[in-house]
């Protein structure tokens, strides 16, 4: 049986979880663009269902935190935006997978 | 735990739908076709360097057709997934025992016998290279087309024809058009499925 002490130091790690990764359609995001090298808007609608403003939103949100870089281009006269994770959000998708399970093994005892 | 076979889940998806669209049957398809039919015929195997052409033409064919359907991804360097090792691995250990065997038969040694022979290493190749691509994508269609290439290689290697490479010719354009043939089909059941989306709903980002 673990002691209150553990018990403590393994909750405080739901506290510590980044709330920015772990909202589910960010998270979704995140998790396409860590098994790929880059992809576009729309590829990005097509996989995780999200619409364009909500895809767009989270996508900003995501940018702000510098775990998204965004390259604007045109290809003819359309618009092109093309994502990739940056270092830091790929460490910061790392670090919340682990966080979770942390928290999962501490909850599940 | 659970969190690495989720994302290898989502891995195996998008590179499953990389796929979808049938263009490297199509490609690779018509590439073996010609390729065949040229060796057959008695023309030179320098056609063989076409080879290299093939990814830019693939890559300009989804540029064309499939990313304006269901956008453009760039998949990281080691993919497709998991390569499954333990498959190619067997086939290749299947190869060097028929070498072996084929040694110490005597027929490996003659040159005419082994031209005749040759459908059968370039049909465990390609089953080989198949299957592995099925295995990590766990497309049923990839499985068909090893169990094709590696049946069709015995088969074409039998067929009593005169020449040294009408065998292997022949065996690689009966591949290359099952493919072109059942990648045309894949292209135009994902070009029905897939409408180009319209150029407002293409692409924005606030």
């Amino acid at each position: 049986m673990p002691s209150v002490e553990t018990e403590g130091a393994g909750l405080q790690s739901i506290v510590d979880i980044d709330r920015i990764v772990h909202e589910p359609a960010r998270l979704m995001i995140l998790a396409v663009l860590s098994v790929v090298e880059s992809a576009d808007f729309l590829y990005l609608m097509r996989q995780t269902g999200l619409t364009r403003g909500n895809l767009s939103s989270h996508m900003s949100k995501l940018e702000a935190a510098g775990y998204l870089e965004i390259e604007k281009e045109f290809v003819g006269k359309m618009p092109h935006t093309l994502l990739r994770l940056t270092d830091t959000g790929r460490e910061a998708f790392d670090a919340y997978r682990r966080s979770m399970i942390q928290v999962l093994e501490t909850l599940v005892g | 735990m659970t969190t690495n076979i989720d994302l290898e889940a989502v891995k195996r998806k998008i590179v499953r739908d990389y796929c979808q669209d049938g263009l490297m049957e199509v490609v690779f398809g018509a590439y073996f076709l010609l390729f065949g039919l040229a060796l057959a015929g008695g023309s030179s195997g320098a056609f063989a360097a076409f080879v290299v052409f093939l990814a830019p033409l693939l890559q300009g064919l989804k540029k064309r057709f499939v990313y304006p359907r269901t956008g453009y991804v760039k998949l990281r360097e080691g993919d497709p997934g998991s390569a499954p090792w333990f498959a190619l691995g067997s086939l290749a250990l299947g190869l060097v025992v028929l070498i072996v065997v084929l040694i110490a038969l005597g027929i490996i040694g003659q040159p005419a016998l082994w031209y005749r022979w040759m459908p059968i290493f370039f049909g465990i190749g390609m089953a080989g290279s198949f299957l592995g691509l099925g295995l990590a994508v766990r497309m049923a269609r990839y499985f068909v087309i090893a169990g094709m290439t590696l049946l069709g290689g015995p088969t074409f290697a039998l067929l009593p024809l005169p020449g040294k490479l009408e065998n292997l010719g022949l065996f690689l354009a009966a591949v290359g058009a099952v493919l072109l043939v059942w990648g045309l089909i894949v292209f135009g059941l994902f070009l029905r499925r897939y409408p180009v989306v319209s150029e407002e709903a293409g692409d924005a980002v606030s």
